[in-house]
């Protein structure tokens, strides 16, 4: 409310008045009995308790019935104030709360699958992995292959060496001596199958092997296991008596 | 909450503003038309519901730019003259009875319910007697709290009127209540 002359009277004392209130005063009370006389009512009348009129409760009854039928679709007003701020009548449709929500929603809804595309990223990663693997594979393979023609030539530079000796003693000594009574003419076997289809035949052979090339690096028996025809070197078989029990126990009893 | 926003929520359908806007102006709006009706409080009743009515089916009525509290008062005091009118005519096409007279039984029964106040008894009694112009004023100021600028909108008369009628009223109850002197003599 705005401060008024009554204000002025209930506030303030007579001295304390300016020119231009005293002027404005001097209108309605022209003394300060007046003035004082004024000041008692008005503060009487602020001093009343106040008149508590409470119309009667058929009256707000009637009024609400009245407010339903007059607004009848009107929604919970929850759901207005939810409407009133997702839809301000006073905005513009692209302005409104709920057409950007909506519009943020759809982004996401679009963009979220490429992200988790499955197929792209498996495009990436062959694509990765076929680069290392091929510069892998590349360098395995050429290991592989210095690894493979290093041993070839070791395998075959054994084989020569091996052939050159076992020839040498068998043509020095042609005898055989057999460990066992029931053992077969080896010579006479290996002649007779020299001519049929490889049997693997394990045998012993009492050969004199020079000492020294036993002692050799190369000397790939060094228990003396033979087996085969040492004049046809591709189907003699050897192999060290260490690597079958059994034979490693024939030639513990045997020696 | 302001009067104004509450206004607008009630166009929309705003149940809760509706109650609030009631809760604060039913009992000073029923005050208001007893005193202007006789101390008739039945007429006041069907008044006070009358002008909710009017918010309610016609909510646009109220300019938004203006204060709501005179615009209200503005309504009020629009329909009491109407109701004026209507007296007036009655009392012209009447049998000779004067109504008033038995509303004035009604306000001496009112009268009797603050009894226990004497000074308040006294101050009703002293202005009552004012004319209604001047009544009207004075409790628009003192009893409804608006102010002179408001009241010359309600009444639509100019401030001095106002400033003039409400200085009357004053100086007149102060001449009646000189015995009580209720400040004066604290």
């Amino acid at each position: 409310m705005e401060r008024d002359i009554i204000d002025i009277i209930t506030e303030k004392e007579f001295i304390q008045l300016t020119a231009s209130e005293k002027t404005e005063m001097q209108e309605f009370c022209k003394t300060e009995e007046e003035f004082n006389q004024m000041k008692a009512v008005f503060a009487s009348i602020n001093s009343l308790p106040e008149e508590n009129l409470t119309p009667k409760a058929t009256t707000k009854k009637d009024l609400d019935a009245l407010f339903v039928q007059t607004y009848p679709k009107a929604a919970p007003i929850w759901y207005n104030s939810v409407l009133t701020v997702l839809i301000p009548k006073e905005k513009p449709f692209y302005r409104q709360p709920l057409l950007q929500v909506a519009a943020v929603a759809l982004l996401i809804f679009l963009a979220v699958p490429l992200f988790n595309n499955p197929i792209g990223k498996e495009v990436v990663q062959v694509a990765e992995n076929k680069i290392e693997n091929t510069e892998q594979d590349v360098v395995e393979a050429a290991e592989e292959s210095k690894m493979s023609n290093l041993e070839v030539k070791k395998e075959m530079e054994e084989e020569a060496f091996l052939d050159d000796n076992i020839s040498s003693s068998l043509s020095e000594n042609e005898s055989f001596t057999t460990t066992d009574e029931n053992s077969l003419d080896t010579r006479s076997f290996f002649n007779e199958e020299a001519s049929s289809e490889p049997v693997p035949v394990v045998a012993f052979m009492d050969t004199e092997i020079d000492r020294a090339d036993a002692d050799s690096e190369d000397f790939t028996h060094p228990d003396g296991v033979f087996a085969g025809n040492g004049n046809a070197p591709s189907s003699t078989l050897s192999f060290s008596a260490a690597e079958t029990e059994d034979l490693l126990d024939l030639l513990t009893t045997t020696f | 909450m302001t009067d104004e926003s509450l206004m607008i929520s009630i166009s929309k359908g705003d149940k809760r503003a509706f109650d609030e806007i009631y809760s604060r102006y039913s009992g000073p709006l029923l005050g208001y038309f007893v005193s202007k009706l006789w101390r008739d409080r039945e007429k006041a009743e069907d008044f006070v519901h009358d002008i909710f009515a009017k918010i309610i089916r016609k909510p646009e009525l109220f300019d938004p730019s203006r204060k709501f509290k005179t615009w209200f008062y503005s309504v009020a005091n629009n329909m009491c003259k109407n109701e004026y009118k209507k007296q007036e005519v009655r009392k012209n096409t009447s049998t000779g009875l004067d109504d008033h007279y038995a509303l004035t039984d009604v306000n001496s029964n009112v009268m009797e319910e603050v009894q226990d106040f004497q000074f308040r008894e006294e101050f009703e009694k002293s202005l009552s007697a004012l004319d209604d112009k001047h009544k009207e004023v004075f409790r628009l100021r003192h009893v409804d709290g608006l102010s002179i600028k408001e009241i010359a909108e309600v009444t639509e008369k100019s401030e001095g009127t106002v400033k003039s009628r409400l200085f009357y009223a004053t100086k007149y109850l102060a001449e009646s209540l000189k015995e009580f002197n209720p400040v004066l003599n604290r």
